[in-house]
């Protein structure tokens, strides 16, 4: 579903929250002044002719004879934003007063039309006596630019149209960080649509990170979501047994129950979770299980489904008096639900279950990618990285359909000549050199691709005995490093045991012993 | 789904290796069913698929992984601390369903899958249609059994390639496998081919 988001600006809400406690300056040159020393002008009424923003009080009445500085009252206007967001309630599921004077609601799939949303919108502010400008886009920021170009009407971006509405307005609509604004100018950036040009990579390069964002809010594409009010921080529910239980089953009953109450709480806000913990509460200390979800959710299944993995690989089921699960929302929306086979969300839920369940059932550290690492060192046990999958964000791109596989892999691949990997480094031979095979059974080779043989590592590598003078061997090769920590001295060799298996070996030149470092298999 | 070796390929037939089945690569130690998972394995990954390798041994090693041609960017590592965890771990990625292929490595941990784990495994992967590989030693009867492909690896015959002062240097090796059991073909086939040694970072071959 098209996301929709309707946001209110009111220019004017610290002055109009301040004449609602005191009418009797209404008509008068009223400008608020931030904090109880009232250093700097932060609103002024139409009336405070000269007044500005930023202004000190002194520069201010100088600039406007007669103007009058009140202090600003924060619990007043909190006051009043809740109250105008009660009202919003009334025009969308979902309202979020994000800063004083800015208001959102959810405007998607709204029965009266969105002229109709915002015209109500308008309304209820005017009988709170605020006036406003409220504007509806496909993302917050759109909407928010919308409704401050607006002035005091409405303004209704088309779907798919933010990026073009966006184009033409200044830089300065972003909340640019401190010196990004000359930088921007003295590249000679001025409009949104400049700045969505860009290629991002050479813009992050100059800019940092926050360029990234930058440019997402300027192509139309904040995926910021709205955020729910009167949100709990932490979600938490608890089963107390009446004798202590040491099996799993009514821990599950239990569990079952807890987390479908959590799970109603959250979905009803519109929140979700990445992870979450269930505690058993033993008679004397308490135990808390992580449960990681690789992807947010609200589902209360999908939620009892990890927890019962996460705890039958756990032995911790003794005497648990009580069970109990703690949910802290992630602030993202939850995903939309793959109603059909095939798409990209679906394949993309396949992956996040997967990885769920097998952090589920294993640790952290034991759910990885192995990446080789030739650089970093020659040492076979340093010479690749693991690194845990946390997310399926993790694993490159987005994995073909069933389909494609059953098409492409099953009947194409047959008839593809298998290709060596672009990874392996060749080495050539500087004069082609005679290949003799040397082996007991005397086999002759057969037509071959180029299929490397898999060598599987032992690491630790094991001692072993002194392999024979006269075994087929190739090598030694030397390797030495870290000399500067743990210094290494090896020499390796290719042999073949006597059980005929191809070995990976070493005889390590400090202490003169033989180890087995893999098998090629 | 295809090997990738053509040789192999070849034995196999049209039906090659069949998905949402339990196919059992075994052998004595280094007789090259490491070699024939990676080639099936590589040939999923590189068509974009999702991989997964469980390794009890600890012995999954990246840089051989990726000269057998494996996107190891597409494949998920499980390395389980014992046999029960290698259990949950395979449950976990065959009932998934995101892997095209899962390869169990149980060669060195004998007794890790009996009958009924097999027996609920081969039900979750023809239901997900996912291709389980278990490598064996060959004494796995509950996998023997539910496995409707077995290949059995014979052994690698290194070949040498003589050097200057009776240095000598690896270039590879020929493996040998045949059909032990398969629902689709005759068994008894066999076949031979050649896998050269791939050098890593341009240093020494392993």
């Amino acid at each position: 579903m098209q996301r929709r988001i309707a946001c209110l600006v009111l220019p004017q809400f610290s002055v109009e929250v301040c004449l609602r406690a005191k009418p009797s300056l209404k008509g008068r040159p009223l400008a608020i002044a931030h904090g109880e020393s009232r250093r700097e002008i932060v609103s002024a009424n139409r009336t405070s002719i000269g007044v500005v923003a930023g202004m000190t009080p002194k520069q201010a009445r100088a600039a406007c004879p007669g103007l009058v500085v009140i202090a600003r009252d924060e619990s007043a206007e909190l006051a009043a934003t809740s109250e105008l967001l009660d009202a919003l309630e009334t025009c969308g599921p979902l309202v979020e007063g994000s800063a004083p004077g800015i208001c959102y609601f959810d405007a998607a799939a709204l029965p009266g039309g969105e002229a109709g949303a915002l015209g109500a919108a308008l309304s209820l502010a005017t009988e709170l006596g605020f006036s406003c400008a409220a504007a509806i886009a496909d993302d917050k920021f759109s909407a928010r630019c919308a409704a401050r170009v607006a002035g005091a009407g409405v303004s209704i971006v088309p779907p798919g149209g933010s990026a073009v509405f966006l184009a033409p307005l200044s830089i300065g609509l972003l909340a640019l960080a401190p010196g990004d604004a000359d930088r921007f100018d003295l590249l000679g950036l001025r409009t949104l649509g400049q700045l969505a040009a860009l290629p991002v990579g050479p813009l992050a390069l100059r800019f940092g990170e926050r360029a990234r964002r930058y440019q997402q809010l300027a192509r139309g594409a904040d995926d910021e979501s709205l955020q729910p009010r009167n949100a709990a921080a932490v979600y938490e529910d608890r089963f107390g047994f009446d004798g202590a239980v040491d099996r799993l089953e009514p821990v599950l009953f239990a569990l079952r129950g807890c987390l479908g109450t959590v799970a109603a709480r959250l979905a009803g806000c519109a929140q979700t979770c990445d992870r979450f913990d269930v505690v058993l509460e033993h008679s004397a200390e308490s135990a808390i299980v992580p449960v990681l979800l690789a992807e947010p959710s609200a589902s209360a299944e999908t939620m009892f489904h990890l927890a019962r993995i996460a705890l039958e690989s756990r032995e911790m089921l003794e005497s648990i008096a009580a069970v109990g699960v703690r949910v802290t929302p992630c602030g993202q929306a939850p995903p939309q639900l793959s109603l059909f086979d095939g798409t990209a969300a679906s394949r993309r839920a396949a992956v996040a279950a997967t990885i769920a369940r097998l952090q589920a059932a294993l640790r952290r550290d034991e759910v990885v990618t192995m990446m080789p690492m030739p650089a970093r060192s020659r040492l076979p046990e340093r010479m690749q990285q693991a690194t845990p999958i946390d997310s399926p964000q993790d694993l490159v791109g987005v994995v073909r359909e069933r389909s494609s596989r059953h098409g492409a892999l099953g009947r194409g691949a047959r008839n593809v000549t298998p290709a060596r990997s672009s990874h392996v480094a060749a080495r050539s031979l500087n004069a082609p050199a005679p290949v003799t095979q040397r082996s007991a059974s005397n086999a002759p080779a057969a037509n071959g691709g180029a299929w490397a043989p898999a060598l599987r590592l032992v690491d630790p590598p094991k001692p072993i005995a002194a392999p024979p003078q006269d075994s087929a061997r190739a090598g030694p090769f030397r390797l030495s490093e870290s000399w500067w920590e743990q210094p290494v001295e090896r020499d390796y060799y290719q042999l073949v045991d006597n059980a005929g298996a191809l070995l990976l070996v070493f005889r390590d030149l400090r202490d003169g012993c033989w180890y087995l470092q893999g098998v090629f298999d | 789904m295809a090997s990738g070796i053509a040789d192999l390929d070849a034995l196999l037939g049209p039906a090659g290796v069949p998905r949402g089945q339990l196919t059992e690569l075994f052998g004595s130690r280094s007789s090259g069913k490491t070699m024939v998972a990676f080639a099936l394995l590589a040939s999923a990954t590189r068509e974009g698929a999702l991989g997964a390798y469980v390794d009890p041994w600890g012995g999954f090693f990246a840089p051989a992984a990726v000269a057998a041609g494996i996107d190891v960017r597409r494949l998920i590592v499980a390395r389980p601390r014992d046999a029960a965890a290698a259990r949950r771990a395979t449950d976990a990625l065959v009932r998934g369903g995101a892997c095209a292929i899962v390869v169990v490595d149980c060669a060195e941990l004998s007794g890790t899958l009996q009958t009924h784990h097999c027996a609920r495994l081969v039900a979750q992967a023809e239901k997900t249609g996912t291709t389980l590989v278990v490598i064996t030693n060959g004494d796995a009867q509950a996998v023997a059994s539910f496995a409707s492909l077995r290949v059995r690896a014979h052994g690698l015959t290194p070949v040498w390639q003589e050097g200057s002062e009776g240095s000598g240097r690896l270039m590879g090796c020929i493996a040998s496998v045949d059909i032990a059991k398969s629902r689709a073909i005759a068994p008894g086939r066999s076949a031979r081919f050649a896998a050269s040694l791939p050098e890593v970072a341009g240093t020494w071959p392993c």
